[in-house]
């Protein structure tokens, strides 16, 4: 599948190109290279970690709120954690989605 | 050769003859001598048989009318080709007439002859006036008619172009090719129509006369340059779109000749 291919090529970007004109490309690198670091982090192993040991304590504050146990902290601290994985959830797929159209898979 | 008889004749007889007097003596009859042949025999005078005189009265007749016929044909052919003839002199008469009229009209059969120089030159002067008048008449006549032909002709138009076609007229094509002045004013008028027509088409701006040759390089770009859009400086990638290209293990320069390809031609101008 082409989706799965991982990196860009020279022919992508050229493909792109005359389709859409350089400096949308250029643009396109511009964001996607914006981006790299965080998606990056968060796909790599340590971020993997981290989001599963967020995900487990997430779990804990959804059980307390619903047995209406939780504490105002962690209500709010299941807030924040929410809009974390939101916001992080959000740029990976934007990634994902800048890099597949500049593969031309979209 | 029948041989000749000589007579001979008295002066009396003559006179007698001549005062009507009956000859004094009858002259004998001619006698004619038998023809002798080589060796003396003679030869007795061929006697011809007359022929039987039997006339076809029918065949006469037959002939005669047949005569008749041809001779009254032949009149037939004079006849008409004389009245032709008679035809195309009278044609002839008729079609010169109106020069001769015309011609004769300049002179006044009942005026004296000039027998002096002073009288010649008069009636010279007299002459020359009167010709003077009628082409004066004539040339009024026909500049009305061509003038009200032109006026005509322009309903076409609106005033400004026929203004300018008339005025074009006037100047290049103001010929007068017959004595028929609205003749003469359809064909000059649309002489000058054709010209400045003609004018116009090869004037019009061909809006592809720019694309005859080498293609334009620059289309879809800023007008009035020879400068190619396409073949600008190459693109240059700011710090984070270098790092990435540097992450996906291209080389910058690569990424740059893949932006280097042609732009699709909705895109130019834009970007």
């Amino acid at each position: 599948m082409e989706s799965e291919r991982k990196e860009i090529t020279a022919a992508d970007l050229a493909a792109h190109s005359r389709r859409h004109g350089r400096k949308a490309t250029s643009q396109l690198l511009e964001i996607l290279g914006r981006r790299r670091p965080h998606y990056e982090l968060v796909t790599s192993p340590g971020g993997q970690l981290m989001f599963s040991s967020l995900l487990v304590r997430m779990d804990e504050l959804v059980e307390k709120i619903v047995g209406n146990k939780a504490t105002e902290e962690e209500r709010v601290e299941y807030k924040v954690s929410v809009d974390f994985l939101n916001h992080n959830a959000e740029i990976i797929t934007k990634y994902e989605k800048h890099s597949n159209k500049l593969k031309g898979v979209e | 050769m029948p041989d000749t008889q000589i007579v001979e004749v008295t002066d009396e007889e003559l006179d007698a003859a001549i005062m009507g007097a009956e000859p004094t003596e009858e002259p004998g009859p001619i006698e004619l001598t038998d023809e002798v042949d080589v060796d003396g025999n003679v030869i007795p005078p061929v006697v011809t048989k007359e022929p039987k005189e039997t006339i076809d009265w029918e065949k006469e007749l037959n002939d005669t009318k047949s005569d008749f016929g041809r001779k009254q044909k032949a009149m037939e052919t004079q006849i008409s080709t004389l009245t032709n003839s008679m035809s195309e002199l009278v044609n002839a008469i008729k079609s010169g007439q109106g020069n001769r009229q015309q011609e004769v009209d300049d002179f006044d059969i009942d005026d004296p002859i000039p027998l002096t120089m002073g009288g010649l030159a008069e009636a010279i002067n007299k002459l020359m006036s009167q010709k003077q008048s009628t082409t004066d008449r004539e040339v009024t006549q026909y500049e009305g008619g061509y003038l009200k032909t032109i006026e005509k002709l322009g309903s076409d138009y609106n005033d400004k172009v026929h203004k300018h076609i008339v005025d074009r007229m006037f100047k290049e094509f103001n010929i007068r090719h017959s004595d028929n002045p609205a003749l003469d004013a359809k064909l000059n008028f649309r002489d000058a129509e054709a010209a400045i027509l003609r004018e116009v088409r090869e004037r019009k701006a061909n809006p592809l006369s720019k694309n005859k040759g080498v293609a334009n390089k620059n289309l879809g770009g800023a007008t009035n340059t020879d400068q190619d859009i396409r073949t600008s400086a190459p693109v240059k990638f700011d710090k984070y779109a270098a790092d990435f290209i540097k992450a996906t293990g291209m080389k910058e320069e690569d990424a740059q000749k893949a932006l280097e390809g042609d732009m699709p031609l909705y895109l130019r101008g834009r970007v």
